[in-house]
């Protein structure tokens, strides 16, 4: 069954098309990775699915409600990291989940008890009543998570979950992430470290310029790319036409940085 | 490094302490950085202008105010005490103006963090220290040198070069100590806004921090209107009570140094207990000066360059989460927000700002009782005000744009939650007003009953005002929305809230033109009023989007 649709989606700022003609799906059970350089588009595909954005064609369905009908319907339904850290800044943790967990209408015992689970896991006890300022990134970055795992959603959006995070949160985090596929639940991660992409995704799509250059297993895209043996990071660079520009990239910076 | 290089690096520093100044007198600056930084760099830029320009007309106002006190002032019979009088309140008032002006621009030095980049540079630890301190000079500058240009020049141009040295030496003392002033409250502000302390005590004093920092930058900016009547008030007094109040004030700074210049200015005018007094508090006042002065400077480069604790020192609580309904959860969050924001919990001060406009307006109108045509015309400024009332607290959700997407929070629930604070708040100012119209005589008590019978279209306002932004801005949804950045949202606002605000006040004046029955016009505006409130409640949600 399909939890994520993404059909002939096309989206536009302006003259820029940012999203064009995309096409996947994401099946219950799995990781699905959505890979892109910066500015690929990644980010404005996983807010027309959050119902943040409205397609200008084509259309999406989570757990088949479209989320521009019903965006309210998605959310209550999915746990979504962002990218971009724009929390409360003035609140402490237990404000911001305190609030979440009201305007979610969330149990307070069976929460409490999640969310204590989480703090332990996360080592986050000492900055639970911290103002969010004054978090580091990393800090900032946990807080997001738990935030995003309160209400148990069948569905993960997680836009790079891993950027900030230590080491033994980061393994957590992976762990977390396998827990949730095998009891039921689905995840959508968009990252750009391809270790964690090829280590964790049981599928990955690959955006470039906004449009979906390459999709399925890595032993699928080393097909496409005609990359035999391939790390993830190889088929990336050969789908997104990016080899000959880090090569040049890398060259200038040896000269630079050559005393 | 010459001083030259320092000064144009404390320059550079000084203009990223404005920014951050910025961002935190304007959270959703946060959130719409990245969507248009130019724009809101050019806000920051006109800001500070605008800033400067502010500053520089209030002190030339103070300035002239205080001058035309001391010289021809509404008492001729005691012109010492009037001069005493003038030298003070400007004194003072340029204490206030310095102190509340800058507390945001002060807290942004210690929160920004703008001496990191220059540590990391190959300076001296003498030479970083030096380098803050040139930065918070860069910073003051302008206002240092109205205040101690503006009124000493007047001085000598009309009592002699000797009034204008006290005048000089008094200004100077008067700078030290409010920057003094203003480096261990902002410290201690920081800290407090900074904190999550919640104990009661915590949230009391904090919150009567913030009520008292946004009062006081409204008296800083409104303050000329009333001087007059505060100098008419002091000088009434202080002959009315006699020698012994002179001595006392004449102890107390700033008083002190205008009643050593007026004793040099008259002679023996003023009674010698009260000259021996002022003379002797004025050299206090100037050690005093110094000694701040000093530790000022210590005080800036610790926390410039070590920054300031807010980490908590109670112990940690258990992990747990509270429940309420989402419409409370949402206002107790908001209430929070604006609790720990100078720029965002000046929106409380609001009903208070509307009752110091109306005050003045309401005095000016000739004998004879203030009658239904002068409450009307303050509750339409007060419906000004609750157009901006509502887009003040449309910004606090801005910053936490990350938490806003991923929740399942209807747009008619979001604008719920900012009308009901902005409803309370509206409420607060057509109270006052009804307090400050019964402070004179009315033609009638029912006068006194306009801005309750007003308090529903606070609700229509709100809710109008909200969802026009919401469909301008974000085409029916929920959108950061930036008040200093977009001027035009500010226009929108105030355009809308002085329409729907005006017609029940319309309907007043007719049926009071056609009938001369205050009744009868009450239960007019009652009914549009009250038919604003519901056709609000009724068309609104059906143009917002989720």
């Amino acid at each position: 069954m399909a939890v994520v649709s993404v059909n002939r989606v096309v989206k536009s700022f302006g003259n820029l098309v940012a999203v064009n003609d995309v096409s996947f799906e994401i099946r219950e059970g799995e990781i699905y990775g959505l890979l892109g350089p910066n500015g690929a588009g990644k980010t404005t595909t996983i807010k027309v699915l959050m119902g943040l954005l409205d397609p200008d064609s084509g259309f999406a369905t989570v757990f088949d409600i479209d989320p521009q009908d019903d965006p309210i319907g998605v959310k209550n339904l999915v746990g979504y990291v962002p990218e971009e850290e724009q929390l409360y800044d003035s609140l402490t943790p237990r404000e911001l989940f305190n609030f979440i967990t009201s305007v979610r209408s969330l149990s307070r015992e069976k929460t409490s008890k999640r969310v204590r689970g989480m703090v332990k896991a996360f080592n986050f006890k000492d900055y639970y009543d911290s103002m969010i300022v004054t978090l580091s990134h990393g800090n900032k970055q946990k807080t997001m998570l738990i935030a995003a795992l309160l209400h148990a959603p069948r569905l993960l959006i997680l836009d790079e979950p891993f950027s900030g995070l230590d080491v033994r949160t980061s393994r957590i985090m992976k762990n977390i992430l396998r827990i949730h596929t095998d009891t039921g639940g689905t995840i959508l991660l968009s990252t750009h470290v391809m270790e964690v992409a090829q280590g964790l995704c049981d599928r990955v799509g690959i955006i470039a310029n906004g449009v979906l250059v390459g999709e399925g297993t890595l032993d699928e895209l080393r097909k496409q790319s005609q990359e035999e043996g391939a790390t993830l990071e190889e088929v990336f660079l050969a789908l997104t036409q990016q080899e000959d520009e880090v090569r040049e990239g890398v060259d200038i910076l040896r000269e630079a940085l050559t005393r | 490094m010459k001083l030259y290089e320092r000064w144009r690096m404390a320059g550079v520093i000084a203009s990223e302490i404005r920014f951050q100044g910025y961002l935190e007198s304007n959270p959703s600056n946060l959130a719409r950085m990245k969507e248009d930084p130019g724009k809101i760099a050019r806000a920051v830029k006109s800001a500070s202008i605008i800033n400067t320009f502010l500053t520089a007309i209030i002190l030339i106002l103070i300035a002239i105010m205080s001058i035309a006190t001391s010289v021809v002032g509404g008492a001729p019979v005691y012109p010492e005490i009037q001069m005493a009088i003038g030298f003070s309140i400007y004194l003072l008032l340029s204490f206030v103006v310095l102190f509340f002006l800058n507390l945001p621009t002060t807290t942004a030095f210690f929160a920004s963090g703008v001496m990191k980049l220059p540590a990391t540079l190959p300076l001296s630890l003498n030479e970083l220290e030096n380098l803050a301190l040139l930065v918070f000079a860069r910073v003051f500058i302008a206002p240092i040198i109205i205040i101690m240009t503006i009124y000493p020049v007047a001085c000598y141009l009309i009592f002699g070069p000797i009034i204008a040295i006290i005048a000089l030496v008094a200004c100077a003392a008067t700078i030290s100590l409010s920057i003094g002033s203003l480096i261990r409250v902002a410290k201690w502000f920081h800290r407090k806004t900074h904190s999550a302390d919640e104990s009661k005590l915590s949230i009391i004093v904090r919150t009567a921090a913030m009520m008292g920092v946004a009062i006081g930058m409204i008296a800083g900016y409104s303050i000329v209107s009333f001087l007059p009547e505060l100098i008419q008030f002091i000088v009434q007094t202080s002959t009315a009570v006699g020698v012994g109040f002179l001595a006392a004030l004449a102890l107390v700074f700033p008083f002190s140094f205008g009643f050593l210049a007026s004793a040099i200015a008259y002679g023996l005018a003023l009674p010698p207990l009260t000259i021996l007094v002022s003379a002797v508090s004025s050299v206090l006042y100037l050690v005093l000066a110094v000694v701040s002065y000093r530790r000022s400077g210590c005080t800036l480069r610790s926390v410039a360059l070590e920054g300031i604790s807010t980490a908590r020192t109670r112990s940690i609580k258990e992990v747990n989460v509270h429940v309420m309904k989402p419409l409370p959860a949402m206002i107790r969050k908001d209430l929070k927000l604006a609790s720990r924001n100078i720029g965002s919990g000046i929106v409380f001060a609001f009903p208070v700002l509307i009752a110091v406009i109306a005050y003045p307006i309401i005095s000016m109108w000739p004998d004879g009782g203030i009658g239904s045509l002068i409450a009307l015309i303050v509750i339409e400024y007060g419906n000004l005000f609750a157009g901006m009332t509502i887009v003040m607290i449309m910004m606090f959700d801005a910053q936490g744009a990350s938490i806003h997407e991923s929740l399942p929070i209807s747009t008619k629930l979001t604008l719920t939650s900012k009308t009901v604070i902005a409803v309370a708040l509206y409420i607060c100012s057509m109270l006052l007003l009804t307090i400050t119209l019964g402070l004179h005589s009315v033609i009638t008590p029912l006068i006194l009953i306009i801005p309750l019978v007003q308090i529903p279209t606070g609700y229509a306002i709100a809710m109008s005002v909200g969802s026009a932004i919401y469909r301008v801005r974000g085409g029916g949804r929920v959108v950061a929305i930036n008040l200093a950045a977009d001027q035009a949202i500010g226009l929108l606002a105030g355009v809308i809230a002085a329409l729907i605000g005006i017609i029940p006040l319309v309907g007043y004046g007719l049926v009071m033109i056609e009938t001369g029955s205050h009744i009868l016009s009450l239960l007019m505006q009652l009914a549009l009023a009250t038919l604003e409130a519901m056709l609000a409640y009724r068309l609104v949600p059906m143009i917002l989007k989720d």
